[in-house]
């Protein structure tokens, strides 16, 4: 049952009273200073709070009732004051029991459970549910057909190590700090995870962490399990991995299997809480290596390339660092037969819901930490402001939402609505330092207005050579700002999806520029619409 | 002046340097100005040919361009230095024209250091191989001519070779290349951060 386990520990020197009163006077609910995680437990209802057994002897020492500590030491006080203390003591902790997060869970109020599966370089349009011509995407396409899948997800910077902070903060990566692969995680940054946490969920973070630096001591997260090879990338096959802090060799050769098997037994665990799990796939990142049994099953496909792009396009100076260095098909197929690969695993995921019985009360959420560009505009990588890098697949999946299943959802989100919307869907306020909104009120159907612009940046990463640059993007029209020599761009999304023709110098451009360049500056100011 | 090349008539600076030079670059700018522009004819088997032909050509054209530069200049009594010279003409090109792109989003030192990452480095390397190989094939060539040439396998030549296929161990087979990434990634972090 519940989680709430106020442990007390009886000091051997002192009167439990002058304590049961420190409780009712000092402790507030939430409030996190006067009380202290007992991190000893992990699942189930064995985990609660310790008062800190050093603050309370503290108190006696140096508070300014110290008076009444001796008061009460007297036995004739005791005996008078027991009773009423007593009551009030009780009616304090039943208060704290109302009013806190951490509360037992009934079975009618009682939040989902969380699964939010993240990958990575996967572009939006890579889903077999939209008729890609090669890749089969069974399990995602299950999800759109029995979720809402937006149509219009996006990313605020296309790249790993700023866009997993994003997701996980909720805020922009000029907020968060995490701007580039090369600028350290802050650990002052609040996750959903934390807030989850604090309010009474069992949390895992399981797979691809990439921010710059070491793995941080997560706070609100019962496993992390992450990597830290190749900076952090992770490797596809035999990737030793930081279980809990402690290095553990990899048990299956394939990354995304191996993930998938940590985040099967968290699953598993028996529990009386709700769950999020966060499950942070390497894949389909680039090198794009497909587990062997799924390596050349694309070998015959006619790959839908894009016009601009030829074999070799993948021969830019930059793409050594990527491992893309080949034929561009070549290329493509291994991303394709990666994806197909990563989506079995989620299979395995979401059937283990059924076969754990909790898959009426369990939300799955999949998103993409960025796109990725196959040859369009003769480019390969993300990083830049066109469709293909910044917008991702973004699908929820909520059992208890009946009739939304199959829709599509027209407004535009983004990374940063993610954590506000998990933290929604666990009934909890959203944080004001959150710069995203809550997408729930989409999955309903009922036409709700969605934003109408929001801002893009990216900043310098190098060796990569794409300028900084910031961007708004409306439902009808792209506009970026690049810093250095690289000429501004403005797209009519509406007139020309592919962004081939820059308008900026063109009579119409000339028209709506003034405006976006308002709505951008807005932006930029955080007043974003 | 080369020491083998004194049965050798030396030509103009402009036959024996410039000419092989200037051959090389205007192949390896002529290769990759058609791959660069040949999408924008909207001729999808014209421009698949012409990525093979000019796009993987060019590519590979940086490194191999002594193949025709070297012997040319050899064989017109260039000293060794103006031999490398106009072989190394195309990755030059190709060098500066990158490190300027750079230093349009980067300082001038990191675009200076970015000119020293490992495609660049390869790249070099590669090229310096392809001179060694060319070096030997030349001295070959000429004392089966009766030329006076000591002995064809020396050191340098030797060297020369070698260091095409460890730079390309270490650069990009040694962990797929990301090994070497990552250590050119800190030397970016010491550096500049």
């Amino acid at each position: 049952m519940p989680l709430v386990h106020f442990g007390v520990e009886p000091r051997e020197d002192a009167n439990l009273l002058p304590l049961l009163l420190w409780g009712a006077t000092e402790s507030v609910p939430c409030g996190g200073e006067n009380l202290e995680w007992n991190a000893a437990g992990e699942a189930g209802g064995g985990r609660g709070r310790r008062l800190n057994r050093r603050r309370s002897r503290r108190w006696c020492v140096n508070m300014p009732q110290r008076t009444l500590c001796r008061w009460v030491r007297n036995a004739e006080s005791v005996r008078v004051l027991c009773p009423v203390a007593c009551f009030v003591a009780a009616g304090v902790f039943g208060a704290i029991c109302l009013l806190s997060p951490l509360r037992a869970w009934s079975g009618e109020d009682k939040p989902p459970n969380i699964i939010f599966i993240l990958t990575d370089d996967h572009r939006w349009d890579a889903l077999g549910i939209l008729g890609h011509p090669v890749v089969q995407t069974p399990t995602l396409d299950r999800l759109c057909r029995d979720g809402v899948r937006f149509e219009n997800a996006f990313v605020t910077t296309s790249l790993c190590s700023p866009s997993r902070a994003s997701i996980l903060t909720g805020q922009y990566a000029h907020t968060h700090g995490v701007k580039n692969n090369l600028t350290p995680w802050k650990n002052e940054n609040v996750t959903f995870l934390e807030l989850l946490k604090q309010a009474g969920y069992d949390t895992a973070f399981i797979g691809k962490w990439h921010m710059p630096g070491a793995l941080p001591d997560l706070r609100g997260v019962d496993r992390f399990i992450s990597f830290t090879a190749q900076g952090g990338q992770g490797q596809y096959f035999h990737c030793p991995l930081i279980v809990d802090g402690r290095e553990t060799p990899s048990r299956k050769p394939y990354i995304t299997e191996e993930l998938t098997d940590y985040a099967l037994e968290f699953i598993s665990r028996e529990r009386e809480n709700p769950f999020c799990l966060v499950l942070s796939h390497k894949a389909v990142h680039h090198q794009f290596q497909p587990p062997p049994e799924r390596a050349g099953i694309y070998r015959d496909k006619d790959l839908p390339l894009p016009a601009e792009a030829d074999t070799w396009i993948s021969m830019a100076p930059d793409l050594l660092y990527c491992g893309l260095i080949g034929p561009l098909e070549r290329t493509y197929r291994n991303y394709m037969e990666t994806l197909y690969a990563t989506d079995l695993e989620i299979g395995r995921i979401v059937e283990s819901l059924q076969e754990e019985g909790i898959a009426g009360e369990t939300v799955v959420i999949y998103f993409a930490d960025n796109g990725f560009l196959l040859g369009e505009h003769r480019l390969m990588d993300k990083r830049w402001p066109y469709e293909e890098s910044i917008r991702v697949p973004c699908i929820i999946y909520d059992p208890r939402r009946k009739g939304a299943g199959g829709r599509t959802a027209e407004q535009m989100v983004l990374n940063i609505d993610l954590a506000p919307t998990m933290l929604e869907m666990a009934g909890l306020p959203v944080p004001a330092g959150m710069e995203g909104r809550s997408m729930l009120a989409y999955l309903q159907g009922d036409g709700a207005p969605g934003r109408r612009a929001w801002l893009y940046e990216y900043f310098r990463d190098f060796p990569y050579r794409v300028p900084d640059m910031e961007a708004v993007r409306t439902e009808r029209y792209k506009y970026v700002e690049y810093r250095g020599r690289k000429a501004d761009e403005l797209f009519d999304l509406a007139k020309d999806p592919g962004e081939k023709r820059n308008i900026i110098r063109s009579p119409e451009g000339r028209i709506v520029l003034p405006e976006l360049k308002a709505e951008l500056e807005a932006l930029r100011k955080g007043d974003g619409t | 002046m080369s020491r083998f090349a004194t049965d050798l008539e030396r030509r103009s600076l402009a036959a024996r340097f410039l000419f092989p030079a200037a051959l090389v670059l205007l192949i390896w700018v002529s290769m990759t100005t058609v791959y660069d522009n040949a999408w924008k004819l909207g001729m999808p088997a014209l421009q698949e040919a012409v990525s093979w032909l000019c796009g993987l050509g060019g590519e590979l054209f940086r490194g191999l361009a002594p193949l025709i530069a070297y012997p040319l200049a050899y064989f017109r009594g260039a000293a060794p230095a103006e031999r490398a010279a106009a072989s190394l003409g195309p990755f030059l090109a190709w060098w500066l024209l990158q490190v300027t792109v750079a230093a349009g989003v980067f300082s001038s030192g990191e675009a200076v250091y970015y000119g020293f990452s490992q495609n660049y480095l390869l790249s070099l390397f590669v090229t310096v191989s392809v001179m060694g190989v060319c070096e030997l094939i030349c001295r070959w060539v000429r004392k089966r001519r009766g030329g006076a040439v000591g002995k064809v396998w020396t050191p340098a030549p030797v060297a020369a070779i070698l260091s095409g296929p460890v730079a390309a161990f270490v650069l990009i087979v040694w962990g797929g290349g990301v090994h070497w990434f990552y250590l050119y990634q800190e030397g970016y972090k010491l550096l500049f951060r």
